[in-house]
């Protein structure tokens, strides 16, 4: 094997030029805007004043009673954990169902790996905005679900199903699971057969070999598996507003209605802050968890 | 439940392994069907060190594997110590294997890749402890217990898959290859080390190599094989001085094979005139046109000057094609006409001996009747 090519230092930057220039003008100017914006005054029909304003932050925890004083309002802070909680739910659900998914497809013929592969990612091919409206079709009072049970006698009156907590985290975890499966099923692929032989030949039974080789080994994938719905997870506004019906809101849909029809950007910008913030602190505190684990690749 | 504790050792007639008619076939999907063993039967009894020898895609890891459980027989049968292993899970078979790549648990440390088989068996901490040191003392490793498998070299790696199997105290140990990814000097020692750890041990080897050298040193028997099926069977010094065919003879060592037809029970004419004497009527008598295979070992061929011998020395002249140095033997490729075949004489270079011929030379050469041997057809 030869080792990689060596670039001149010029070479290197022409090659990475254009990345870099893409980078810089569509993503880290636009997030340098969003600090901007959240300390300057919100203009009421849209976009901000060019004045400075701790407003936007104070609105997160305090809001200002009848007589001109600041009072703590828990309404926003409920949101940020009610997220969290959703987040870490549909996080822990795609692990569950997603972990035997992938262990299943990892097992079988390579020839049937690549089939399964693809009907994993099968949703994708439509709008997630559709995806999302069926599970309304699904679950509403007169819904699959509810008719089904009613026509076989073992309910009478409808279940609540649409616009609970419930129903967003169903919809989270169909939206995101795909994100589970594929990268554990590239890690569990990678594990070689014959430590899977070797635990059975030394009186592991299935069980045991799945938790003692498998799922240590599987370990970096359901890592990356974790974050890649974890956080997506956070942000997301579509499955919250279609199926929580705007009575559980999420960070998400807090955001995008400051930016849509509340005109307030310096407090969507604010939000927007605290939601990376949130994010950043599990990845690092993954991180810290993974560099301070036993498991070393 | 069948046995899978151990009975007794050696107090039932049938302990050991018995391999019964036992057929595995590979149906790949779309190519032909590959019949990886074919109807073999093998007994294996306690305490052996036994040696499965042959030839790439003979089948030596498909018959252990199906001893191991990892693989089921397409027909016959397993039985340990008079039960059928038929069914049996390879967790529950008190049998363990050093799998050719080691197979060693990336994640765990050497300990703890030792101890693994001890803590699914549940055995006390305590216990297990006591026992994962004494195993790493007994393959060499003391003080490496904390290590990763992928901090040690290949012949550390090694000992470390055998120790964790070893440390089971298995009925049976199954060897696939181990030593091939060693070097000449690691290998050498290794074979020696093994054998000590079986005789220590008492656990019955079953070892697979396709190394002819391998085989002979460490066995106590040993079982050539040959797409699927035993060629030969027995101990290492039948195997080398009298393999049955002609397979066998070119795959242990190397071998003078001469071809002729019997004129009597004790002669067989080549060619000419010329005729090779038998020390005993071998030579069946009946079939008195049929073509014969006769071996000897280059090592019982003698090159002969003007001294006094009789008829069963075979003398023959040949002209000296190649001359071959190998240290402590030379190896002398002859022409001889008479035979119609090419003969190696292996002498060796002990201090006096006599000066080699040189290329091209005529000399004498001697096949001593009672190294001669028929091969089977
Ligand atoms: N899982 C399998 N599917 C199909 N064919 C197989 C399979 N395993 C082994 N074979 C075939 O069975 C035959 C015997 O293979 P096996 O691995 O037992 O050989 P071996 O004697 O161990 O060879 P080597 O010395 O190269 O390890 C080969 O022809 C091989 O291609
Ligand atoms: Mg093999």
């Amino acid at each position: 094997m030869t080792g990689p090519a060596r670039l001149s230092r010029s070479g290197i930057a022409l090659a990475l030029g254009p990345a870099l220039v893409v980078v810089g003008l569509f993503l880290v100017v636009p997030l340098l805007l969003v600090p901007i914006a959240s300390f300057m005054e919100a203009n009421p029909w849209g976009g901000v004043r060019p004045t400075f304003s701790v407003e936007a932050y104070v609105q997160v925890l305090f809001e200002e009673d009848f007589t001109g004083e600041l009072i703590f309002n828990d309404a926003y802070p409920r949101i940020v954990l009610r997220s969290l909680a959703l987040a870490a739910l549909t996080t822990a659900l795609c692990l569950l169902a997603g972990f035997p998914v992938a262990y299943v497809i990892a097992l079988q013929p390579k020839s049937r790996q690549g089939i399964l592969l693809l009907l994993v990612t099968v949703p994708f091919w439509t709008n997630l905005l559709i995806r999302t409206y069926s599970w309304i079709m699904i679950l509403r009072d007169e819904g699959l679900i509810n008719n089904g049970l009613e026509a076989a006698g073992v309910i009478e009156e409808p279940l609540r199903l649409l616009y609970t907590n419930g129903a967003i985290a169903i919809g989270l975890v169909y939206t995101f699971l795909p994100f589970m499966v594929l990268p554990i099923y590239a890690a569990i692929e990678r594990i070689d057969r014959g430590l899977i032989e070797a635990a059975h030949d030394l009186y592991a039974n299935r069980r045991a070999m799945l938790r003692h080789v498998v799922l240590p080994l599987a370990r970096p994938g359901i890592a990356a598996g974790a974050i890649l719905v974890f956080v997506p997870a956070l942000g997301s506004f579509i499955a919250p507003a279609l199926l929580g019906g705007g009575k559980h809101l999420m960070i998400g849909n807090l955001i995008q209605a400051q930016f849509g029809a509340s005109r307030n950007w310096p407090f969507g910008s604010a939000m927007s802050l605290i939601l990376l913030a949130a994010v950043l602190a599990v990845l690092l505190w993954q991180a810290q968890r993974r560099r301070s684990g036993a498991w070393q690749p | 439940m069948t046995g899978e504790r151990a009975s007794p050792a050696g107090t039932v007639s049938g302990a050991g392994l018995v391999i019964r008619r036992v057929t595995k076939v590979f149906d790949a999907a779309g190519s032909q069907a590959v019949r990886a063993v074919d109807d073999l039967s093998l007994e294996i009894g306690e305490n052996e060190f036994f040696t499965l020898l042959g030839p790439s895609g003979c089948g030596k890891t498909t018959l252990l594997r199906m001893i191991a459980g990892l693989e089921q027989p397409t027909s016959g049968e397993v039985l340990l110590d008079g039960d059928p292993l038929q069914g049996l899970p390879p967790y529950r078979r008190p049998i363990n294997t050093v799998f050719q790549s080691y197979a060693l648990f990336p994640h765990m440390s050497v300990g703890e890749n030792v101890a693994f088989g001890l803590k699914m068996r549940g055995l006390d901490s305590a216990v297990i402890a006591r026992k994962v040191e004494e195993v790493l003392a007994l393959v060499r490793l003391e003080g490496l217990a904390e290590r990763r498998p992928a901090q040690l070299s290949g012949g550390q790696q090694q000992r470390v898959a055998l120790a964790r199997a070893l440390a089971n105290e298995p009925k049976i140990l199954l060897l696939d290859e181990p030593l091939s990814a060693l070097d000449l000097k690691l290998r050498k020692q290794m074979r020696l080390e093994l054998k000590r750890l079986q005789k220590a041990t008492g656990i019955t080897f079953i070892f697979v190599t396709h190394d002819q050298e391998e085989a002979l040193i460490m066995s106590d028997r040993v079982a050539v094989l040959s797409e699927g099926r035993v060629l030969q069977l027995g101990p290492p010094e039948e195997i080398y001085q009298r393999p049955r065919s002609r397979f066998v003879a070119d795959f242990i060592g190397d071998t003078n094979i001469i071809l002729g037809r019997p004129k009597d029970a004790e002669r067989l004419v080549l060619g000419g005139t010329a005729e090779l004497r038998f020390a005993a009527p071998v030579l069946p008598s009946d079939g008195q046109d049929q073509a014969l295979s006769v071996a000897i070992r280059p090592e019982s061929c003698r090159l002969v000057n003007g001294a006094a011998y009789d008829d069963l020395a075979n003398v023959f002249e040949g002209r000296v094609r190649e001359i071959e140095y190998l240290g402590a033997d030379t190896c002398v490729l002859l022409d001889v006409e008479a035979l119609g075949a090419s003969i190696t004489v292996r002498l060796r270079n002990t201090e006096g001996a006599a000066v080699p011929p040189q290329e091209g030379e005529t000399v004498r050469v001697s096949l001593p009747a009672a190294a001669l041997w028929v091969l089977e057809p």
